[in-house]
């Protein structure tokens, strides 16, 4: 009571010191909510999508690149009749070009083409139709005409068993102006040359993977006879197992008997946790020396105050006050200040962390748009909590100290 | 009002003013070093590029979307300000290791034309380099013989313990055919093979060789025809020194270059335009570093408000004094906004040094971190004068409250207390 009396008696210093702490707490809730948030946004989106292991060529990097496996079909084919595996979708992925009409006055585009068999997709929640329809033909009718099983590459998308099935995302549908039932034209080079006529089924939106690439997808064997790469060649293999947690096992299953490299979501997460590490590193050296600055604030503050209150210390300690009970009124005095301060720092750190999110996802195209850059979980407010408590302790520490050592004697008689 | 005058104001309380200049100073380290950062950030983004000697660059937008690369890249070099053109390829490929195959980066160019548009900084990274300068393999119609040389990364040689005269099987697939080169030299890069970023293996080799490989040399037409189609990335044109300089030549050979082929019509870009396409990435940066820096300099500035409406309550019976004298509320408004600028200047000045440390720390810290070897520390006069600017202009809002407290200082009650 004594400690909050005393910090009312002295409005504007208190109001400003609970600031200064204010700030520093929000400051540090906002950088952990950074890296916080990355985390969560990966971790809720490869839950989502519901993939338990990619299947990259030898050598392949999840984040960095990798080449192409040939045989791709069989291989996902016989991954299917391994135990505990409920689906293994095989995708190719290849950079062409796209337009609405072979004229010189349409736009071209580049566009990131997946292949990939509809019946093989299992529950993969990676594509979502937002307007028309996923590729209505759900098997892959091309990979058993002989066009492709014989690798001719002519006249092969005349055959009946051509699909010209696509489906597009919303930034290719923007640029070329294409809509549910046009037709667009792909192509391996920007000039066009060798186009291939494909009528839209479905508009799906930006996937988190390529949040600001222009994606479409289309079945896999079309999109190996248009590129004419031959063998059955894929980029990966999303599997799903029907117990997700032995994906562990499973990995080290597929990596030995296939000769691939295997990755779980949790090699995913360790590969995102590389980045947010060193960003957490800098976070930590940014919250102590703003810690450093708020900590000089008040205790500076504090010693002031104390140094103006010795008089009445003197009296209460002629009166028979204990060391201990001004050494406590005063760490109390300090621990106040800075609770307050966390206090209204959480809700600043709220705010900020809010208005970052804003921020950073309104001026970054590359940022997807399910994912939170910023994320305030309990931990982040405990650890800003443990901030405030050690600032409160620290400051209050040396003017507390101070008192004790004062000379009653000597206090009295300067009044 | 002279500086000897608000120094010995300032210096009166001798703790409390140290304690505020060194809590302005910390903040301000932190804010020259985040502001450095950013600017770091925003020129690596551009480093290579603004380094380069490709004054002007055609591509289709995308990957390997230009056509005819050899022929293209030769009509190009004969229009009137076009000194040298060189067509790349970009892919990723496989090569065997003992340890099973790895993936690589691979880039295909026309040494010969690929060499001469190379700037020098590029070039020290490289102690050997072909002897086959030119394409032999294209020759129209890919049909030439292979030189099966190759240029790998030094993290490559490192790893695998291969050096010039060593065989390095490249592929496709990780299950392809494989075709075996020579490697011919070691070049370095700027990936550090630490930090978050893994070890990045980077080989490079003739175009048409890797054109071969990844298929992109010839495909068949609907009739069965081989047709060459020979894919490439782009195709870099280096200048005439006379083109670099005019902006309005070069935008004319631009438009020049985009009538005759239609396909490439804003695909053709300056230099500038490519350096200010790269920066708007990372911009973003410059917006959040300032932002923390400024957070941490607000703390700092507050400090010096509160210890200058201390120093006015304590100096309530002086002011009233001056006040009584017919000293003005703005000459005393004026004298407490100086002492208190005074305060934040001299922190400002003092967090320089610490600053200029904390973001070579920073720089060094980060680039570890994520393994690339890039300078992101920027120590400018215009960073210096940014953040002194910063400083000073939120210290004069926060001191103008305390100025305004010492002008309601009351003249009556402060003569009652004498």
């Amino acid at each position: 009571m004594y400690a909050l009396k005393n910090l009312i008696n002295r409005p504007t210093r208190t109001t400003l010191s609970v600031l200064g702490v204010a700030i520093s707490i929000a400051l540090t809730i906002t950088m952990f909510s950074i890296s916080e948030g990355i985390r969560a946004s990966y971790i809720t989106v490869l839950e989502d999508t519901g993939v338990d292991i990619y299947i990259l060529p030898k050598g392949g990097n999840l984040f960095f690149g990798s080449t192409y496996i040939e045989n791709g079909t069989m291989m996902a084919k016989s991954m299917i009749r391994e135990e505990g595996v409920v689906a293994a979708s095989p995708i190719l992925k290849y950079e062409l070009y796209a337009t609405k009409s072979i004229d010189e006055t349409s736009y071209i585009s580049e566009v990131t083409v997946f292949g990939e068999i509809p019946n093989m997709r299992g529950n993969f929640k990676d594509i979502t139709i937002v307007e028309g329809e996923y590729l209505p033909t759900f098997s892959d009718l091309f990979r058993r005409d002989l066009h492709y099983i014989n690798s001719d590459y002519t006249h092969g998308t005349e055959s009946e068993n051509f699909t010209h099935e696509i489906i597009i995302n919303t930034l290719l549908a923007e640029v070329i102006q294409a809509k549910v039932n046009d037709t667009i034209y792909l192509s391996v080079s920007g000039a066009m040359s060798y186009p291939t006529m494909f009528k839209i089924c479905g508009i799906s939106k930006p996937s988190f993977d390529y949040p600001n690439t222009r994606t479409a997808t289309m079945h896999l064997s079309e999109l190996q006879y248009i590129t004419q790469l031959p063998n059955d060649t894929i980029s990966q293999i999303l599997i799903d197992l029907k117990n997700p947690k032995d994906s562990g096992k499973m990995k080290l299953l597929f990596e030995e008997k296939y000769n691939v490299s295997a990755f779980v979501p949790d090699d995913y997460l360790k590969i995102v946790s590389k980045f947010t590490n060193v960003f957490e590193g800098f976070a930590n050296m940014v919250i102590v020396i703003t810690t450093a600055v708020a900590l000089m604030f008040i205790s500076t503050i504090m010693v002031i105050s104390v140094r103006e209150m010795q008089g009445e210390i003197g009296v209460l300690r002629a009166m028979g006050l204990s060391k201990l009970t001004v050494f406590k009124s005063i760490l109390a005095e300090s621990l106040l200040i800075c609770m307050s301060g966390y206090f209204l720092g959480v809700l600043f750190g709220f705010v900020g962390a809010r208005v970052l999110n804003w921020y950073i996802k309104t001026t970054e195209e590359y940022i997807p748009v399910d994912f939170q850059v910023t994320v305030i979980t309990p931990n982040v407010i405990i650890y800003a909590a443990l901030f405030a408590l050690v600032m409160g302790c620290i400051s209050g520490m040396i003017p507390a100290i101070w008192t004790t050592r004062l000379n009653i004697t000597q206090v009295l008689k300067e009044g | 009002m002279t500086i000897k005058f608000l120094f010995r104001n300032i210096f009166r309380r001798k703790g409390r003013s140290i304690m505020t200049i060194i809590a302005v100073a910390v903040s301000m380290s932190l804010l020259i070093s985040m502001l450095s950062i950013a600017e770091g950030i925003i020129k690596a983004s551009s480093k290579d590029i603004e380094q380069s000697n490709e004054d002007i660059l055609v591509s289709a937008g995308g990957s390997h979307g230009v056509e005819n690369g050899h022929a293209f890249a030769k009509e190009l070099s004969e229009f009137e300000g076009v000194e040298h053109a060189s067509p790349v390829l970009g892919a990723t490929v496989s090569f065997a290791t003992p340890k099973g195959m790895m993936f690589a980066y691979a880039e295909g160019i026309v040494p010969g034309e690929a060499w001469k548009i190379m700037p020098n900084e590029f070039r020290k990274r490289f102690e050997e380099w072909f002897s086959v300068e030119d394409d032999p393999h294209y020759e129209g119609n890919y049909t030439g013989n292979w030189t099966y040389e190759i240029l790998i990364s030094k993290s490559i040689a490192n790893k695998f313990h291969l050096g010039k005269g060593s065989t390095l099987n490249i592929s496709k697939s990780s299950n392809g055919e494989q075709y075996s080169f020579k490697v011919v030299g070691v070049f370095n890069t700027e990936f550090m093979s630490s930090g978050a970023i893994p070890e990045l293996y980077l080989v490079i080799l003739h175009l048409s060789e890797l054109q071969s490989i990844l298929g992109y040399d010839v495909r068949k037409d609907d009739n069965g025809s081989v047709k060459v189609i020979d894919l490439v990335d782009s195709i870099s044109l280096m200048l005439e020194s006379s083109y670099k300089t005019d902006l309005a030549k070069t935008k004319n050979l631009i438009s020049e270059i985009e009538n005759r082929y239609p396909a490439y019509k804003n695909k053709v870009l300056t230099k500038e335009a490519r350096i200010e396409s790269a920066q708007k990435q990372v911009a973003i940066a410059r917006g959040f570093y300032t932002a923390i820096g400024s957070v941490s300099v607000l703390i700092g500035l507050l400090f010096v408000t509160c210890i200058m409406i201390l120093s006015i309550f304590e100096r309530a019976k002086e002011i009233g004094m001056l006040r009584a004298i017919g000293i003005s509320k703005f000459t005393i408004f004026t004298q407490i906004l100086m002492e208190s600028m005074l305060l934040v200047t001299i922190g400002a000045v003092l967090g320089l040094g610490p600053g200029y440390f904390c973001s070579i720390g920073l720089s060094d810290y980060f680039t570890k971190g994520v393994g690339l070897d890039v300078e992101l520390a920027v120590f400018t006069p215009e960073l210096i004068l940014q953040s002194i600017f910063i400083t000073i202009l939120i210290g004069s809002i926060t001191s103008l409250f305390p100025a305004w407290n010492a002008t309601r200082v009351s003249i009556l009650k402060t003569l009652k207390r004498i």
